[in-house]
Parts: structure tokens; C-alpha cells; sequence
């Protein structure tokens, strides 16, 4: 299979547990530093789409900052209640923090 | 009929219990006690739990000076009596002066033993008995790194805990083949060792003691074998000897303690003797619950009752170490041949049940890893009741009738003791809730004083009040940060502050889950923040996005911007500047806020730096949980009514705090006269302006909740009203709960306990809150002129975009 890995920002731009925006287009993607690697998923909370890159990290989670639902950053669904979203793939290549936009899952 | 002169040298747990029993009877004495040591009656058992840091030195005090104060005690605290003079009955101190008696208490307590070997007297050395040791040990913990606690019994064990915890390498060095030797038998001393270990605590047994090597500071620790340690501390805890000396030189009968009767009296008739300083039926205790057994019959005897007498008491002792559960009372060993045992042991979970069973009844125990039954165990020894049918379930109590509920502790007899150390029963706790009406645990301890002393019958104590009390029942407002940080509120503050913790994730690494969450992490910052007076380590990820970005997070994940305007005062100038900057950045609408500022709302994330750089103002903090703002009327500059400054006042009230973080939001305001423009009697802290003064104001609000603003002082000039409101700032940044608004803290900690210790506190008191406040605010800052500079993260305020036309860099992957 074949996978688009963009180049999004360099090692280091993002602090340890935070986050920040992507955009690319008309995605827009919060990318998360969790030490050890990185995640992003949809920037839009389920809940009232707040901006998730914005929230309060947690483990592998992070805190909405709007109403502070707590969603996964593994599975992109809220830990209580419903709703997710979409997780991208995200991994270190080099210097640089590469997201697939094109293939993540539900 | 004139009183009586009691004299009691001693200022003791054991002298104060006998007191406090004494006047429950309402006696006509005059009472004037000695204490050698500078402080009122403290809590000597908690001292392992000050130097554990568990508890800090201001909250072990039993008795304050009020205490002393309302019931007309003359307190010579510092003054050593040197000599007792039993013929003339008269005692002299060691600054000469004298003192007549009719009755004399002698509640001496007793000293630490300190084996005869060379090198006790290096620097470095400590025994651990009372408030000077513990302040002597914490302050070498700062620089000590290898402590050795020579002496593995009770206090060495909880002061090996308290060291490991100040983050010492601890050795504890034992004479005999186990620990607490006294207390438990060989198995036991087993059980004990492994958890002791566990934690981290080198363990030495059978390790006699030659000599603490060293020169002017102790070096290390050689043994009679020749093996040696190295140590740069060494806390000697190796027994206490009773003090006898004033006795014997008075001419009592004195053998190992002060010889008394089973009334507690010695061999002169006006002279009595109480706690750890008397021997009674040869023995000696030291121990806190025989005190307080002692102090009962005391004061029936002295205040001309000749009702009970004392038997001797049932020994019983709880290791209090954090992560151990130890109970040892009675007759453990089970020796004999016409003794039973019935025993339970669990290696893999660390539990040791040990039951000695003589003639039917129960005689002693030992309990290890689970301690959970100690008070049933005691309950069967001091009745002496015969096991029966107990037989069958007697290691592990039988099944509830419906499991969880709360009948456990009700269904037991009237005279069950409850709390062991203080010696109050079942019946008294009920009848105490009843009639009183009480609905915590605190409220119980307050009344009764049941669970004031260890403390391990809380527990019990909660159980009651919730069946009494029933749906009235309130839970302890101490309840814990978070599910991730599981202690109570106060304790951290205080783990934190003595184990000097200056970060949130050093907080969450050794106290919570180590990944906190929306809630935590917040109020530990707040907390470290506010704990070290500004020199914490800052950890951006574990504030809100607000204080990330010194801006207000909008629905729409946009930022509203307001600038501090001193007390609502602005000039054409700034009005300008904020107009112009309204108008390049597009900032979809401009609006004055109930707090006499303009907000800017609608302002994009990457633009806040050069807005604020624009601007040229202050952070109006708008967005954080810290100082807002101070609201003012015109006052006496314009307004034919105004009896104050209230601009030039509100303005200098703000400067002086703004930039604090706070538990909750600060919104102040400052009035020229009573009627009360700018609102300040439902602001947190308001002052209010009146002919010749000033009434400071606190607690008040109009938000969520409306309350009227309680009355802190009445002053006659602004600098008297500004301390008062800076007092009472420091006070509540202090002791307020994170979130807790003002309204809420006013209320939960009372209006007259503020007072106290805010504007009636002693003017030492006074100086050090207000020495905290500048400390913080030397360290704070105006963020805004910071970070438009220098932001915190190169990338703080920096959104990713990519270009359209960015090259992917494909790959053959499965994902």
C-alpha cells in the first residue's frame, strides 16, 4: 500500500504534551508531542468542535478546552459519552514530524 | 474559699490530658504549669509524621494559647523547675524564682537514652524526642545524604520512614535479632523486616554499636564486629528513661519511674505524679493510651473523688509508618505451655495474624500487613471476656449481615473504647452526636477528642456519625485533589512545601498517576506556583491554554484580549492605541466589560504576541484564575459625595497585587462612600470608603452565587485599609482550595478565624504573610511584555499551515 507521509513540522516545534494545529487544505489536524511519539487526529472536538490542539494532554489522551471532553488520542473517540474522531497516522522521519493525511481510519 | 495553688511541672500530653480532665470537674484550683520546652501542648506521637512531612509543625499543637487563656492557666513556657522543696511545698526554677504550692503535679515524661559510646556529641548526632530535635533533623536533611537510625524499635522505624522521605539513604541499625523487639515475636520481626525493606530501608540486625566515628562531624558508624558504615547523620532512638530527678530530690519514693499508688499519688500525700515519668505495679509505660488512663484517675483523686482507681493498662502499640500496618498489644509470645495461639500467615501478601489465647480469653496480639481488626482485638483484652463461640471467627471477623452497611461498629456494646489513645467509648460518641448535633468526623474530634490522638479510629468515628447522623451526615471537607493526585488538598500543599516538589509532573510522578489531567494539573501548578513563592519550574503543558497564551480561549477557539486599566481609568492615548489595533487586525468586536475594561474579542492565536506588542499594556490577566481587577467609583477627585480617594486608592490596590495567580478569580473594588458605585461590598475584597476610614470588605460576590461581603476591619487611614486587604490576599492564596472562590472560603473557614490570623494576628505573623506576597510578587511578571518579546516556546503561539503544493514523500508501507 502506498502511503503520503507529509513533512508537517520539525522536531522540537511542539513542546512535550501540547499540541498544535495543522492545516493543510481544508484539513485541519491537531498534532500532539507525547514524548515518546506523536499522534493527531481531526482538530474538532465531537462535542462542540473545539479546537483539541489547545487541550490539556493527559497519558494518551487529551482534554478538550472548550468543555474539557476527554478524548483518545489512540482511537480518536471520547473516553465517556459519544463520539470520535478522525485518528492520522504520525511519525518521526529524520528531523521532521510527518503526518498521512490521505489514509487515516475511523 | 480561696483556690487552691496546683503547680504541674510538665506541659506534656500527659500533663495536659490530666488538666484537661482536671477542669471538666470544674474544680477551684489556681493552676500555673512549667514547661522546659518553648511551646504549648503539642502532639508528641505526630512528631514522625512532622518529620515525614506529612503534617507540618503549626498542626500537631493539642492545646493554643486560647485554650490556656480561657481556662486561667498561667503558663511559664521555657522555664525549667530545677527544685522541689516537698517540706516548705514550694518549687524553685532555673531562673530563681519560686513558687508555692498546695498540690503539686509532677507530669515530667521522660528522656532519650543514650547508649555510653564515644562520638555521640559530633556534629550530626540527634535523638528525636520533641519539636527542637525534629526542627534540628529537617534542617540537616537538606544538606544530609546517608542517615543511620540506630535503634530498630517504634520511634527508629517512623523516623527511618520520615528520612526516606526527605530523600535520605537510610540504614537501620538494630542490637537485638529483629525488630521492634518489645513488641513483636520472631515471625513477626520476619513479616516487619521485608516490609521495611520494601520501602527502601536498609535493615542491620544484631549490630552492636562501638563508637559514631568522625571529627567535628560524625563520619560513619563502627560496630563491635569491626564491619563499619558511613553516615553523615545519625538519629539515636534507642529508648527513653523516665525523668526522676526532681522527684527523687524532693525525697519521693522513686525506682525506675516516680513510685505512685493506684490513685497516682507518690509517697507525699500533696504531691502526684502522671505519664511516662511514674511507675506504677513496677511498671512504666510509655506509651500514649496508659496516659491517658492515668490522667482519668488523676484527676477523680485530686479533685477530692476517691472513685475508681488504676489497674494498670493493656499494652498496645500501632507503627505509624505510611505503607505499614503494625499492631502488637499484650502477651504476643503465647510461651507458655497453658497458652494458645491461633495464627494466619500470608508471605505473599505480607500478613502476619497472630492471636495468644489464656484460660478462654484473649491475652494479646499481633497483626501485620492488616491492622484493620486492632480495636476488636483490644475490645476482647481489656474485657476479658471469655472467646465462646468467637472461637470460630476469630482472625478474621464474621461476615457482615448485608455487606457494606454500617452496623458494624453500632452494633458493639455502649462501653466498647473507641479511640484507644484518648479512651473514649461507643456510648460517649453517640450520646456526643446526639445531643449535639454534630455531622463530621471533625465535629465528633472537636467534642469528644476521640481520634485526635493517633488517629486510626477515624475511621470508626466516620461510620458513626453517618449511622447517627444519617442523611445529615457530612463528608470531611479534606477531600482529595483528584482521582489522579489522591491526597487531601492541604496535605499536598504541605508534601509539597517540605519535600520541596517544584514541579507538576514531580507532584504526579511521586504522588499521582504521573499523567494528571484538565483538572490536576492546573491546580498543581497553581500550587507549586504559589507553595514557592513564584520559584516553581514552570510547566507550560500542565496550564489551561488560557495561561499558555495569556489570552481567553472563545467558543470559537478565537481569543479575547483585555488590558489592565488601573481601576477602571484609562486616557485618550491608550483609547487610541486600542482603537487602532481593534482596526488593523480586523478584531470583530470591542466591548466594555463588567470589570470597567475593554475586551477585544475575536483575536486570532498568532496575532496575540504582536497585538500586545502594539498595545504596549499590561496583561489584564483576564483569562487566568489571578488577580482581575479593581472596579472604583470617582470618589472624593470629582464626586460632591465621596468621603475617599477611591481612584487613586483602587489604582495602587491593583498595582500592588496584580499579577498574582490566585485559587480562584480576584475581583476587587474600592468605593468613596457607602452608597457604593463601583459595588465593592459583592466584590472578593472591597474597600469601602466612610467618614474618617475605611471598612475592608471580603467574601462578597454577584456571580454565580450573590453574597453581601463580610466586614474584615474598620480602619481610619488607606494605608491601614491597603494592608488589611493585602493580608487578607496572602491569607486566602494561602488556604484557599483551588477554585474556591472567595464567597466559598469566607464561609467554610470562618469570618473569625480569618480575622485572627490575617489583621488581629501577632504583628510576626503579619510580617511573614505579607514577606510571602512580595516574594511572589517580585517574581511576577506582566506576560505580555515578556512573551511579545521572547514567547516561552519559539512555537507558543504558532499554528502549522502547509502550502498547497507541499511534496508528500511516498512510501510502500503497510500502516
Amino acid at each position: 500500500m502506498t502511503v503520503q507521509w507529509f513533512p508537517v513540522a520539525e522536531l522540537g516545534a511542539i513542546p512535550k504534551n501540547e499540541g498544535r494545529k495543522v492545516s493543510f487544505g481544508e484539513i485541519e489536524i491537531a498534532l500532539f508531542n507525547l514524548g515518546e511519539e506523536y499522534r493527531a487526529v481531526d482538530n474538532r472536538c465531537p462535542h462542540k468542535q473545539g479546537p483539541l490542539a489547545d487541550g490539556i494532554v493527559s497519558g494518551k489522551s487529551v482534554f478538550c478546552p472548550l468543555h474539557s471532553l476527554n478524548v483518545s488520542l489512540e482511537n480518536g473517540c471520547a473516553i465517556r459519552g459519544a463520539g470520535c474522531v478522525k485518528v492520522y497516522p504520525a511519525k518521526v522521519m529524520g528531523a521532521r514530524v510527518c503526518v498521512a493525511f490521505y489514509e487515516g481510519k475511523q | 474559699m480561696k483556690p487552691r495553688r496546683l503547680v504541674v511541672i510538665g506541659n506534656g500530653m500527659a500533663g495536659m490530658a490530666c488538666l484537661d480532665e482536671i477542669l471538666k470537674r470544674k474544680p477551684n484550683f489556681e493552676i500555673t504549669v512549667f514547661s522546659e520546652e518553648p511551646y504549648f501542648n503539642y502532639n508528641r506521637i505526630l512528631l514522625s509524621a512532622v518529620l515525614a512531612g506529612e503534617k507540618t509543625a503549626d498542626e500537631i499543637y493539642i492545646n493554643t494559647e486560647e485554650w490556656y487563656r480561657q481556662n486561667r492557666i498561667t503558663l511559664h513556657l521555657g522555664e525549667k523547675v530545677v527544685e522541689v522543696d516537698s517540706k516548705n511545698k514550694t518549687i524553685l526554677t532555673e531562673k530563681g524564682y519560686s513558687f508555692d504550692y498546695d498540690t503539686l503535679l509532677l507530669a515530667t515524661g521522660s528522656h532519650p537514652f543514650i547508649p555510653p559510646i564515644e562520638g555521640t556529641s559530633r556534629k550530626g548526632v540527634y535523638v528525636f524526642r520533641n519539636l527542637k530535635d525534629t526542627g534540628r533533623i529537617l534542617e540537616h536533611c537538606k544538606s544530609a545524604r546517608k542517615a543511620v537510625v540506630i535503634g530498630g524499635g517504634l520511634l527508629g522505624l517512623e523516623a527511618a520512614r520520615g528520612l526516606l522521605n526527605r530523600g535520605l539513604e537510610v540504614t537501620v541499625v538494630h542490637l537485638m535479632d529483629r525488630l521492634m523487639d518489645v513488641q513483636l515475636d520472631a515471625v513477626g520481626g520476619q513479616f516487619l523486616r521485608r516490609e521495611i525493606e520494601k520501602l527502601g530501608i536498609e535493615v542491620l540486625l544484631n549490630k552492636n554499636t562501638e563508637k559514631l566515628t568522625g571529627g567535628e562531624s560524625v563520619e560513619g558508624v563502627l560496630f563491635k564486629d569491626g564491619s563499619m558504615i558511613p553516615a553523615d547523620m545519625v538519629v539515636m532512638a534507642c529508648g527513653i528513661r523516665p525523668n526522676v530527678e526532681l522527684a527523687r530530690q524532693a525525697g519521693l519514693k522513686v525506682n525506675r519511674g516516680i513510685v505512685v499508688n493506684d490513685r497516682m499519688g507518690t509517697s507525699d500525700p500533696s504531691i502526684f505524679a502522671v505519664g511516662e515519668c511514674v511507675e506504677h505495679r513496677e511498671k512504666v509505660y510509655g506509651l500514649v493510651a496508659p496516659l491517658y488512663d492515668q490522667g482519668k484517675i488523676l484527676a477523680a483523686t485530686m479533685t477530692g473523688e476517691r472513685g475508681p482507681v488504676y489497674e494498670g493498662s493493656t499494652l498496645a502499640t500501632k507503627l505509624k509508618v505510611m505503607g505499614i500496618e503494625l499492631f502488637s498489644a499484650g502477651d504476643f509470645k503465647g510461651d507458655e505451655p497453658d497458652k494458645e495461639v491461633v495464627a494466619y500467615q500470608d508471605h505473599a501478601f505480607g500478613v502476619y495474624k497472630k492471636i495468644v489465647v489464656h484460660q478462654e480469653r484473649v491475652v494479646g496480639a499481633i497483626l501485620i500487613g492488616d491492622a484493620s481488626d486492632a480495636n476488636r482485638f483490644l475490645e476482647m483484652m481489656r474485657k476479658k471476656e471469655p472467646v465462646g463461640d468467637k472461637r470460630h471467627h476469630l482472625l478474621f471477623d464474621a461476615p457482615l449481615a448485608s455487606p457494606g452497611s454500617t452496623t458494624d461498629v453500632m452494633s458493639r456494646p455502649d462501653g466498647d473504647t473507641i479511640c484507644g489513645c484518648i479512651g473514649v467509648t461507643k456510648g460517649q460518641i453517640v450520646t456526643a452526636i446526639r445531643e449535639n448535633n454534630l455531622k463530621t468526623v471533625s465535629a465528633v474530634k472537636a467534642c469528644t477528642k476521640a481520634s485526635s490522638g493517633c488517629g486510626t479510629c477515624a475511621g470508626l468515628v466516620q461510620e458513626m456519625v453517618k449511622a447517627v447522623a444519617g442523611s445529615t451526615f457530612e463528608e470531611e471537607k479534606k477531600e482529595v485533589l483528584c482521582a489522579c493526585v489522591p491526597f487531601p488538598k492541604e496535605q499536598l500543599r504541605t508534601m509539597i512545601k517540605t519535600q520541596n516538589l517544584k514541579s507538576v509532573q514531580d507532584v504526579l510522578d511521586i504522588y499521582g498517576n504521573g499523567m494528571g489531567c484538565y483538572f490536576c494539573k492546573p491546580a498543581l501548578s497553581f500550587i507549586v506556583d504559589e507553595v514557592h513563592l513564584g520559584e516553581h519550574k514552570e510547566d507550560r503543558s500542565a496550564r489551561f491554554i488560557n495561561d499558555r497564551v495569556h489570552a481567553n480561549i472563545q467558543k470559537d477557539g478565537t481569543f479575547s484580549v483585555v488590558p489592565r486599566m488601573r481601576g477602571g481609568v484609562t486616557n485618550p492615548k491608550e483609547l487610541r492605541k486600542i482603537a487602532d489595533v481593534a482596526e488593523k487586525y480586523k478584531v470583530p468586536m470591542v466591548k466594555v466589560t463588567g470589570s470597567q475594561r475593554l475586551d477585544l474579542l475575536g483575536v486570532k492565536k498568532e496575532d496575540l504576541p504582536k497585538i500586545w506588542a502594539e498595545l504596549g499594556m499590561t496583561s489584564g490577566y483576564a483569562y487566568a484564575k489571578a488577580v482581575r481587577m479593581v472596579k472604583s467609583c470617582v470618589g472624593t477627585d470629582f464626586c460632591r459625595y465621596g468621603t475617599q480617594n477611591s481612584i487613586a486608592t483602587g489604582i495602587k490596590l491593583e498595582e500592588l497585587l496584580e499579577g498574582l495567580y490566585t485559587p480562584a478569580k480576584v475581583k476587587m473594588g474600592v468605593v468613596g462612600c457607602p452608597r457604593n458605585c463601583a459595588e465593592a461590598t459583592v466584590k472578593d475584597i472591597g474597600l469601602v470608603g466612610i467618614e474618617g476610614g475605611w471598612q475592608v470588605v471580603i467574601g462578597g460576590a454577584a456571580g454565580k452565587s450573590v453574597r453581601a461581603a463580610d466586614i474584615l476591619c474598620t480602619v481610619k487611614t488607606t494605608e491601614e485599609a491597603l494592608e488589611a486587604a493585602l493580608l487578607f490576599f496572602q491569607y486566602y492564596r494561602e488556604n484557599g482550595e483551588y477554585l474556591e472562590r472567595t464567597y466559598d472560603f469566607v464561609p467554610r473557614v470562618g469570618l473569625e478565624k480569618i480575622r485572627r490570623e490575617t489583621v488581629l494576628a501577632s504583628e510576626e505573623k503579619k510580617t511573614a504573610l505579607l514577606g510571602h506576597l512580595e516574594k511572589a510578587k517580585a517574581k511576577a511578571v506582566n506576560p505580555w511584555a515578556v512573551e511579545s518579546e521572547k514567547p516561552a516556546h519559539p512555537y507558543q503561539f504558532q499554528d502549522f499551515v502547509l502550502p498547497k503544493d507541499t511534496q508528500a514523500l511516498v512510501f510502500q508501507e503497510s500502516l
